[in-house]
């Protein structure tokens, strides 16, 4: 088992922008690369990345962004934001980053527990079918937080 | 360590002597081990793990 201080990192996804989506996958599975245990919480429009419809279209933010030094009226041109993304994607495919259904298997077979958030599932009227088959289960706010309830736990919200 | 330990380690020092980049993403491609089992035959940190006992640098890959 681990050595480290940290056991277990649990990761709440809120957006489905490909850079957040990304940021808490390669935590997650960072995480368990280090023998740490990792959990993420898909929730609101975390979600589309475990949405079997969506999960492959995640775009980058191409409007507020001020780090894509692209100017706002420009970032809201029709197609800037499939441009910016198929770019992107250029570039970590280059890292050799998977994509995100990929990834997502990955994750399941790194021991990554994921979870769909209940609240969200039924605002945005999802069903089980539409999301992917190797998710966890669909957990309230409380059954996470009882899922992080031991020493060495860390909670990060994305 | 079992002949599948054995046989998943002298992979990782082919990659490595073809100066191939390892990574997770790699395993799951390997046709050796699945990322399931990887992480079965070396838990706890299996690329770690498995290049230490292969004697090869540890991956710099994030992946």
């Amino acid at each position: 088992m681990s050595q480290t201080k940290v056991k277990k990192m649990m990761f709440i996804l809120s957006k489905a922008t490909i850079e957040n989506v990304y940021a808490a996958f390669v935590m997650a599975n960072g995480a368990r690369m280090e023998g740490i245990e990792a959990e993420i919480f898909f929730t609101f429009f975390g979600l589309e990345a475990i949405q079997k419809k969506k999960l492959k279209k995640l775009k980058v933010a191409t409007v507020g962004n001020p780090a894509m030094h692209i100017p706002t009226m420009i970032g809201g041109l029709p197609g800037m934001e499939a441009f910016a993304t198929t770019m992107m994607k250029k570039e970590m495919e280059k890292l050799d980053m998977p994509p995100v259904d990929e990834f997502l298997e990955i994750l399941s077979a790194s021991g990554v527990k994921m979870w769909g958030c209940k609240l969200a599932v039924d605002m945005f009227h999802l069903k089980e079918e539409d999301l992917i088959d190797d998710l966890d289960g669909i957990l309230t706010i409380g059954d996470f937080y009882s899922k992080a309830d031991q020493d060495g736990t860390q909670i990060l919200f994305i | 360590m079992t002949d599948r330990h054995w046989e998943v380690i002298n992979w990782i020092q082919e990659q490595v002597k073809a100066e191939k980049a390892l990574s997770v993403r790699g395993i799951k491609k390997s046709g050796v081990v699945d990322i399931k089992e990887f992480y079965a035959l070396f838990p706890g940190g299996p690329l770690k793990i498995s290049t230490k006992i292969a004697g090869v640098p540890k991956p710099k890959s994030c992946i």
